[in-house]
């Protein structure tokens, strides 16, 4: 099947989406071409690169780079790959260094990308024109302490490519005094699935969860239902962007009236209420739960989690959910814990803990259940039978939408927990590059 | 029997309760404090550096934690744990250090082996430092364990077992 015939399978409104779109290997490379190489990525947060000189390994899609600062302070993302005969750089994770030396020929890069030293240049060379062998480099741009960089070359900057998950991201990540920073490197793991499936789920799939993670749930993870249990069913509202960009906002039954930002310890709670605009208040008012997916592969957590074992308290947790595809049926994942800079060790400590129990790489709670779902959507998508199977996207198309309404958050937005709105964003989009042939990057 | 073969067959047994998914007996080998950590690998520019981070772990569990793990297999809905895994532990290189009158150290190399249903098996290998409390004769209780996973990247399957 070529790549025009599985585009003109979709649904003009995404709501059946076909199956090769996570099988086949044509629609990877394209997908690597098309967007990984147009769409601002995220790389890396800025904590990872606090001082001059540091620096960590990273992918942007299948191409690998080295986020650095430099001695100047900025931070650049630029190609790992030596000018001279493509050998791989850099090979450490993370660390801190002022020049990148090529073991093949001593090709020395200084750590903001430019070629410093070639030996033997001036005899064997002769008028070598150093600048064109400087690495190649990403345009770079920094949101909310996220790194994030682009191989396009113009084109929208970062803010207008963010639109208005940018508002999202400000609730959770703008509010506290002295910003957040990672708790830690970041866990990375594969998954035997295709990278969108993690997207789509984290971008706003509420329908999964009570089926999904029943046992969790049922264990009081979240939290016990008030005696009798005769409460509310949990609420939510799913956004999105015209940039594919998704969010769900996720709310306890209304009874509970808890007020925003749960889980923090009293005084950080205030400072993040303090700091957030009246608008986030209203959209975070009894929520326990925001995520979504930034397109193409970032997505996001926050949420306040009760229970894993020991005493039972709510403790919230911030984790980036980064999926990087290596071929159409494996993926890999890197989750980046987030912690307030403000909050006391001891606090910090709690909220890795119910970040790794739950939604860590190795959390059998709740993500492996997840993790499990997306092999198993993936590995149906390797039969013959997957090139004519159009997938079910359709749910909550015939829902109304509200009029009017009231919801003060920012975008496209629907109180339909149980929906496929944000999937069919996400897939809107992702259809538009694909038929987007222009070369470019 | 010496110490250490004492210990040997206290592993031997321990990993086989694992194996043969018998959860109520290998949670009664540890001790209420058990502290389960598996750091994050890391591979660092300079040799001399640590290879691995505890500041966000892959694991970080306790006795009650992993209670909850292993209560919830027996639930219908324990989707990642049903069908049943393939599980085996291979456990060598035991060396023994006492920490105190009646703790050990006691670090040790695995392999594990591990698939479900029709998947490919995947194989993990690790080092453990592990406490132990007891003394031969009274038996022992395992009171902490430390991972150290020998992949940087582990797939998701490696990351399944208990180590
Ligand atoms: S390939 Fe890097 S110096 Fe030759
Ligand atoms: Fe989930």
């Amino acid at each position: 099947m070529t790549l025009t015939e599985i585009f003109d399978r979709f649904a003009p409104d995404c709501s059946s989406v076909p199956q090769s779109v996570f099988g086949d290997a044509a629609v990877l490379d394209a997908e690597l071409t098309r967007i990984f190489t147009k769409t601002w990525l995220f790389v890396a947060h800025e904590s990872e690169v606090a001082e001059a000189g540091d620096y960590v390994t990273r992918r942007m899609g299948r191409d690998q780079v080295i986020v650095a600062r430099g001695e100047d302070g900025q931070v650049r993302v630029m190609r790992n790959a030596c000018t001279h005969r493509g050998t791989l750089l850099c090979k450490a994770t993370l660390g801190n260094t002022s020049h990148f030396m090529c073991p093949y020929h001593a090709w020395t890069f200084d750590n903001s990308g430019r070629l410093r030293g070639v030996p033997e240049a001036r005899p064997s060379y002769g008028g070598f024109d150093k600048p064109s062998r400087d690495l190649r480099r990403a345009r770079t741009e920094v949101y909310q302490g996220l790194v994030f960089a682009t191989w396009a070359e113009d084109g929208p900057s970062l803010a207008e490519s963010l639109g208005d998950i940018a508002w999202y991201l400000d609730a959770l990540l703008g509010t506290a005094t002295g910003g957040w920073e990672v708790a830690g490197p970041p866990q990375r793991y594969t998954i035997k699935a295709n990278w969108k499936l993690s997207c789509e789920n984290f971008g706003g799939d509420g329908y999964h969860l009570p089926y999904t993670h029943r046992v969790p749930i049922e264990s009081g993870l979240f939290g016990e239902d008030e005696e009798g249990g005769e409460v509310g069913k949990p609420t939510g509202r799913v956004v999105w962007t015209p940039q594919g960009h998704t969010a769900r906002v996720g709310y306890l039954p209304p009874e509970y009236a808890e007020p925003p930002y749960p889980g923090y310890p009293e005084n950080l709670r205030d400072d993040l209420a303090a700091n957030a605009g009246p608008e986030t208040l209203s959209v975070l008012a009894n929520s326990d739960v925001v995520h979504g997916n930034v397109f193409p592969n970032l997505s996001f957590i926050q949420t306040a989690i009760t229970y894993t074992g020991d005493e039972a308290e709510p403790v919230s947790f911030t984790v980036l959910r980064l999926a990087q595809p290596v071929t159409p049926d494996t993926t890999e994942l890197y989750n980046f814990a987030l912690v307030p800079r403000g909050a006391d060790e001891e606090w910090k400590q709690k909220s890795v803990v119910a970040c790794v129990r739950t939604h860590g790489a190795a959390a059998v709670l709740f993500e492996g259940d997840d993790v499990d779902n997306f092999t198993c959507v993936s590995v149906t998508a390797d039969g013959a039978l997957a090139h004519d199977t159009d997938l079910d996207y359709s749910l909550g198309t015939n829902l109304p939408r509200p009029e009017p309404d009231d919801w003060a958050g920012p975008g496209e937005s629907v109180p339909h927990d149980h929906s496929e709105y944000t999937h069919r964003a996400f897939y809107g989009t992702w259809l538009r590059y694909m038929k987007d042939t222009k070369e470019g990057a | 029997m010496t110490l250490t073969e004492a210990i040997g067959q206290f592993l031997y047994e321990e990993s086989a309760a694992l194996d043969e998914a018998r959860y109520s007996d290998w949670l009664a080998l540890l001790a209420d404090d058990f502290r389960y950590e598996v750091p994050q690998p890391i591979t660092p520019q300079s040799p001399d550096e640590e290879q691995y981070s505890s500041r966000m772990p892959i694991s970080r569990e306790s006795k009650g934690s992993l209670r909850m793990r292993f209560d919830r297999v027996s639930s219908e809905y324990a989707w990642s744990d049903r069908p049943r895994h393939f599980l085996r532990h291979f456990v060598s290189n035991i060396r023994v250090r006492p920490l105190g009158p009646d703790e050990w150290e006691v670090r040790s190399n695995v392999l594990v082996a591990r698939s479900r249903s029709s998947e490919e098996s995947t194989l993990a290998t690790a080092g453990r430092v592990d406490v132990l409390r007891g003394d031969p004769e009274r038996g022992f209780l395992l009171a902490a364990r430390t991972v150290h996973l020998d992949v940087e990247v582990p797939s998701a399957g490696q990351l399944i077992p208990v180590y």
